[in-house]
């Protein structure tokens, strides 16, 4: 493990808040700064079905409250302090948004309380994610205990979730992904499938960047391939649907459609998923 | 990250780790089989766009005239321009267009256009004029 930047303990209580509000905050730039300037971020903003908006709150919240489980930016111990720490991850990310939404000038006067809403609501949950992660990439030496928890097979799949939901989440509004689709052949979307289960497997089991703690130096590559990248990629493809069906995107589609767009988006969300680790 | 990985052989997996192995291996066995017959059977008709008025409605300040535009074809058109022809009777004749950035195959689109004044169905056409390949 590389050793992790240190930084002067602040003294006092409100030192240490202010802290972790600056690490939370600085987290949730990484993570929502290419989506805080993408164009069509804003315009989901003011015309997404305000139900799959709140759906994507909704399902984020369950998705963070885990995620702090494992990572989060405070030393916490209890499900209730986790709880709090989701919270304070959407809000740090929301006044994030806020900020860099008014500077960028795509809030401003004149626009209703709806679609303000809407854009920042948009952008909290990768903002929240990074939030979230801060204190995974900042963390004081005194804490590295806690780098030894056991991980677990759920855990793994769930930090491949994360990963997925991620680098989905940055590509899934972009009109280039629809136009992939339609340019692509099944043949393409083929080939584009074993790419994934390729590339992914790469990762999970040569590069090792799955955790290191699932895959046995002695296990098969097949044994890890099933174990591991299998449901790994079906996990990147759920979210790649999930991501699709939130920003408007499978609406109106034929089945063959949905599926070729779902593929398109599964490659970087597999490589999401499978970087995890390395991202995370 | 550590270097080396804890010692579990493949036989002292809980047995969960291999039923979710075995589901997602059925998924990704459907999938791959699903694009192999679409790559393999499905047809290759080039897009057959049709356009159909669906409502229209009058407005404070004119005529909203909704539309649907469906793609009976099997490839994606993009870059598809839908023209709204008002002859002229009780009001002015016009012309007023709209494009659609991509229209799928098997795919339904809808939008409408904002006429001036009071205009019926039967006084309005709506034509394709094109498409590109995406």
């Amino acid at each position: 493990m590389n050793a992790k930047p240190q930084s002067p303990a602040p003294a006092t209580a409100s030192g240490r808040a202010l802290r972790d509000f600056g690490r939370a905050a600085g987290g949730a730039l990484i993570f929502s700064l290419p989506m805080l300037m993408t164009m069509e971020l804003w315009q989901l903003g003011f015309y997404l079905d305000r139900v799959r908006l709140l759906v994507l709150v909704l399902a984020a919240l369950p998705m963070l409250f885990f995620l702090s489980r494992q990572i989060g930016f405070e030393d916490t111990r209890s499900w209730r302090d986790d709880v709090i720490d989701a919270l304070i991850a959407l809000g740090v990310a929301a006044i994030t948004s806020l900020v860099l939404l008014i500077l960028f000038g795509a809030l401003g006067p004149g626009m209703s309380a709806d679609e303000i809403i809407g854009k920042i609501a948009i952008q909290m949950v990768p903002g929240a994610i990074g939030a979230l992660l801060a204190k995974g990439q900042f963390r004081d030496t005194g804490e590295e205990e806690a780098e030894e928890k056991d991980e677990t097979y759920g855990g793994e799949l769930f930090l491949m979730a994360v990963g997925a939901l991620f680098l989905g989440f940055n590509m899934a509004p972009t009109e280039e992904m629809m136009l992939i689709s339609f340019r692509m052949s099944e043949w393409h979307a083929l080939a584009l499938v074993g790419l994934s289960l390729g590339l992914m497997h790469g990762f999970v089991f040569a590069v090792g960047f799955a955790g290191g703690s699932q895959i046995s130096q002695d296990e098969s590559m097949w044994g890890a391939f099933i174990r591991l990248t299998l449901p790994g990629y079906v996990v990147a493809l759920s979210m790649s649907l999930f991501l699709l069906w939130v920003f408007a995107r499978t609406d109106g589609l034929s089945f063959g459609d949905v599926v070729m767009a779902t593929v398109v988006l599964g490659f970087p969300s597999a490589i999401g998923a499978a970087s995890a680790r390395l991202v995370l | 990250m550590p270097d080396t990985p804890e010692e579990r052989p493949n036989e002292n997996r809980p047995l969960i780790e291999w039923i979710f192995g075995a589901a997602s291996a059925i998924l990704v066995t459907a999938l791959i089989a699903f694009l192999a017959h679409e790559a393999m059977f499905a047809g290759n008709i080039p897009p057959n766009l049709v356009a159909q008025i669906v409502e229209v409605e009058p407005l404070d300040t004119g005529t909203s005239v909704k539309f649907a535009l469906s793609n009976r074809g099997d490839e994606a058109a993009s870059a598809v321009t839908l023209v709204l022809s008002v002859p002229g009777t009780e009001v002015e004749a016009m012309q007023k267009s709209i494009e659609f950035d991509y229209v799928p195959g098997h795919a339904i689109r809808q939008g409408a256009f904002i006429v001036p004044g009071d205009v019926a169905a039967k006084d309005i056409a709506i034509d394709i004029s094109g498409y590109a390949e995406p």
